[in-house]
């Protein structure tokens, strides 16, 4: 199979997935090695990107999705009729900052460095799927820890978690 | 000095204080302790004016800031000294800097948010799952397998209009094993892909799992495949 070829098999099943697909799934269907498939989405990613197409490949870990791009916004939400765009309010910004770059922490290590009371942000951001509970610190209470998840890379354009900037 | 009560709100204490220190145009670490003290009590003395609720972290570090204020009035005797207690009013500083880190952080998360969350992406497509598709020779493969299970389950349940509310008792792993003990009683083997047959409910679907993988910790059943892509069976081992 030559790559346009391929290339067109490997957007064929991203559309039907919806979801994220790893690479490995896609070797498996295309019968490629892992590296060469890896090789081939990279491209695929930047090609779409090149060719300015209206839809994107967003490249989270291993895991590769087609979704439409944060530019067309404003027309998808004028087709659906409906809002897309999230917001989040500064109390919740604070409390994902600090759960990203300290991760695993708990409730109360993340309301010492906020001087407030944070157990409404932290709901609200489990509730969106931006924060989730990891582990139990060994302490007394067995406190709850916090880490960031997949939806909080790709709702921040990030590949993965070492791509977050220096503070 | 007069200044105008800003009405915004502030995110605590540690954001008030941040405001008050950037409005007198110094350094965190060269704050006068006094006179950040006496700025932070007018403040609050013109929420309680406007009638505004006082939250309680802010009555906390006002307290905070006269202890402080108090302690630096005392001289150290050479006991204390030696004691090499932290200074609280350092520790102020340093809460107070690493708060500003995270606030300015958050600016640019916002920034990130609004540029990268406004997507949109399909659901997956409503496909049959053929059983002949099924791969599960690892246990990575078996939770692939159920996965896929799942996420056809949540569309169909999604697809279907509800007819009736029925009463729906709590499902046990233990109810389950019990279920799939009994079954294996009447015939030596049976099909994996047949338990999930007639569950369409997420919680069925994972009890049943669950069920399945604790009679294999057992070592009541095993699990095989005669070919690649078969539908897994489950057999009741001999002891």
């Amino acid at each position: 199979m030559d790559e346009r070829r391929m290339m067109a098999v490997i957007e064929s099943i991203l559309f039907v997935s919806g979801e994220p697909v790893s690479t490995k799934r896609v070797s498996e269907i295309l019968d490629l090695d892992y590296r060469l498939t890896k090789k081939l989405l990279y491209k695929m990613v930047d090609c779409f990107n090149f060719e300015r197409r209206g839809l994107q490949i967003i490249m989270v870990d291993d895991m590769f999705q087609l979704s439409t791009r944060p530019e067309y916004k404003d027309y998808i939400e004028k087709f659906l009729g409906t809002d897309i765009k999230q917001e989040l309010s500064q109390a919740c910004l604070e409390t994902l900052s600090i759960v990203a770059y300290k991760q695993p922490v708990t409730k109360s290590e993340i309301e010492k460095i906020r001087g407030v009371k944070s157990d409404y942000s932290v709901s609200i951001l489990i509730k969106k799927n931006l924060i989730v509970e990891v582990d139990r610190l060994d302490a007394p209470g067995k406190p709850i820890l916090y880490g960031t998840t997949q939806n909080f890379l790709k709702s921040f354009g990030l590949s993965n978690i070492d791509e977050l900037p220096e503070l | 000095m007069s200044y105008s009560v800003k009405l915004d709100s502030f995110e605590g204490p540690l954001d008030l204080l941040l405001h008050l220190i950037a409005k007198s145009k110094i350094n965190i670490e060269d704050i006068s302790i006094t006179e950040i003290t006496k700025q932070y009590l007018d403040y609050l003395n013109k929420m309680k004016l406007f009638d505004m609720e006082i939250a309680s972290e802010f009555l906390v570090m006002a307290s905070k800031l006269l202890y402080i204020k108090s302690s630096l009035l005392v001289p150290k005797t050479k006991s204390e000294e030696d004691l090499d207690e932290p200074d609280p009013q350092q520790q102020l500083i340093e809460r107070l800097k690493e708060y500003k880190l995270f606030k300015e952080v958050s600016e640019i998360f916002n920034d990130y948010y609004n540029k990268f969350s406004g997507i949109c992406s399909k659901p997956p497509e409503n496909y049959e799952v053929r059983s002949d598709m099924l791969i599960a020779n690892t246990t990575d493969e078996l939770l692939e397998v159920f996965t896929r299970l799942l996420v056809r389950a949540d569309i169909i349940s999604n697809k279907q209009p509800p007819i009736h509310k029925v009463n729906r008792e709590v499902v046990t792993v233990d109810s389950k094993i019990a279920q799939i003990t009994s079954i294996l009683n009447h015939s030596n083997k049976i099909s994996f892909l047949s338990l999930f047959n007639n569950t369409y409910s997420r919680e069925d679907m994972v009890v049943t799992f669950l069920a399945i993988l604790e009679l294999v910790k057992r070592e009541v059943i095993y699990l095989k495949q005669i070919k690649h892509f078969d539908d897994i069976t489950i057999k009741k081992k001999v002891s």
